[in-house]
């Protein structure tokens, strides 16, 4: 058996989650071998050295929580329960609504029949275009990002295709849509060097396809990662951009740290 | 509603109540989990001012995001999670920073950490125990100080730091020795 192995059932050990063949093997272990034991005592020792840590009370955060809170939203300092009427007022709010809806979609249904797998939107663009002076401006975007759907901010994510960390935001958020105003460019440059543009574009809904099926958000490709050598950034980046102010509003560059970037990719997803 | 009315609230009304932005609610839930939510921040970070500032966006960031909890998870598991990553956050600033010894502010009354005079022999392994902990690396850190700080089982760490359990086992024995390792050098 591996050290590495007796090591996990040592650790299992101590949460009481040994199965008896496991705990007989680890016991057999232990008999066997004085390293293991002086292991045991060094985990148990320092187990108990660091739960012993004590820690003054600090003062309760939950002022300061709220009082941040109230500032971005409005708390409703009243636990009453809600007038009837006004009860009444948004439930028929919510069936007037829902009616409008499926009118809506009644409609759209009507005039715009999707074709089949046409859900999968995997874009390919003039790179050159969308980058020409992006540092500074994001005017460019107006023609090739969704313009209608947004106003002001734009928040692109940036993930260059070196090692399809794509596949674990897909499995993340399978079937989920991002909320508005944001963009998600991949560069594939590394993945299919050799490749023509076409090649490479096909290959990548295929791929898609077949790996994810179909109703996914939709994604920028960037064949020839030029917007990594102008966002000059060594791993994944979140940019908000301001249409209005011309600039960069905001920027995190994440190395290649993929759990702080898949964490705070979440708020971009919605059901 | 009395104090007591509030405590006796299952956590999923409570989760409830903050949806429809009952302050009490709130209150509540930072309650129930601000101590553990300190504790752990206070071993990944320190004593310091920013341990109090990510107590604070733990809490902040898990009241913005309620639309996107869906119980799966514990909410202390949540919590947790949050707290690391902010934690993790904080040690990657200092780092930049080149602020790799902890800076400990000790004219804030909260930042006193024990009373050295009640046992002078065991708040000295304290204190050793304590600064070894905080030249961790933080990937170590984050599973020595939920696993033997805080006590968290394998399983439970693993969905803290949504990790696999192989991973926390391993991180685990090295972090364990590591820190033995940098004790004996200190002391």
């Amino acid at each position: 058996m591996k050290t590495s192995d007796i090591h996990e059932l040592l650790i299992y050990s101590f949460d009481n989650e040994l199965t008896e063949e496991e705990q007989l093997r680890l016991q057999q272990a232990l008999t066997a071998s004085p390293d293991l034991q002086r292991v045991k005592e060094s985990y148990l020792k320092m187990r108990s050295e660091l739960a012993d840590l004590t820690f003054e009370a600090s003062p309760s955060v939950a002022d300061a929580v709220m009082q941040q809170l109230s500032v971005s939203q409005k708390l409703q300092k009243n636990n009453q329960p809600m007038w009837p009427l006004k009860k009444i007022g948004i439930w028929l709010g919510l069936i007037i609504l829902g009616l409008a809806g499926v009118l809506l979609i009644r409609k759209n249904m009507d005039q715009d029949p999707p074709e089949k797998g046409s859900s999968i939107t995997i874009e390919q663009h003039d790179v050159s275009a969308i980058l020409q002076k992006m540092d500074q401006t994001v005017d460019q975007f107006d023609d090739t990002f969704e313009s209608k759907n947004w106003e002001d901010e734009i928040s692109i994510i940036y993930i260059p295709g070196s090692n399809d960390p794509f596949g674990r935001v897909y499995d993340k958020h399978k079937g989920k849509k991002l909320v508005a105003n944001t963009q998600f460019i991949g560069g594939f440059k590394e993945m299919m060097a050799d490749w023509d543009p076409e090649q490479k574009k096909k290959h990548l809904q295929e791929a898609f396809r077949v790996r994810y099926g179909k109703d996914h958000f939709r994604i920028l490709l960037d064949f020839e990662s030029e917007i990594q050598a102008r966002l000059k950034t060594a791993g994944y980046a979140i940019i908000r951009l301001s249409k209005k102010d011309r600039k960069i509003i905001s920027r995190k560059d994440y190395g290649f740290d993929r759990i702080a970037f898949f964490k705070d990719l979440q708020p971009y997803f919605k059901n | 509603m009395t104090s007591k009315q509030v405590q006796a609230i299952s956590e999923s009304e409570l989760i409830g109540a903050c949806r429809e932005g009952r302050e009490y609610a709130y209150r509540e839930l930072i309650s129930r989990y601000e101590e553990r939510i300190t504790r752990t921040i206070l071993g990944m970070l320190g004593p310091t001012p920013a341990a109090l500032d990510t107590a604070q966006e733990t809490f902040i960031r898990f009241f913005q995001s309620l639309d996107q909890y869906r119980g799966t998870a514990k909410v202390s598991t949540y919590l947790l999670r949050i707290a690391i990553n902010l934690s993790l956050n904080e040690l990657k600033r200092r780092e930049r920073k080149q602020q790799k010894q902890v800076d400990i502010a000790t004219d804030d009354a909260w930042l006193q950490v024990e009373d050295a005079t009640a046992d002078p022999g065991k708040f000295e392994t304290r204190q050793l125990v304590r600064q070894a902990l905080y030249l961790l690396p933080p990937e170590f850190r984050a599973v020595v100080v939920l696993r033997l700080m805080d006590g968290y089982s394998v399983k439970e760490v693993a969905a803290i730091l949504d990790l696999p359990e192989g991973t926390v086992c391993s991180r685990l024995m090295r972090g364990q020795k590591k820190l033995r390792a940098i004790i004996e050098q200190i002391s």
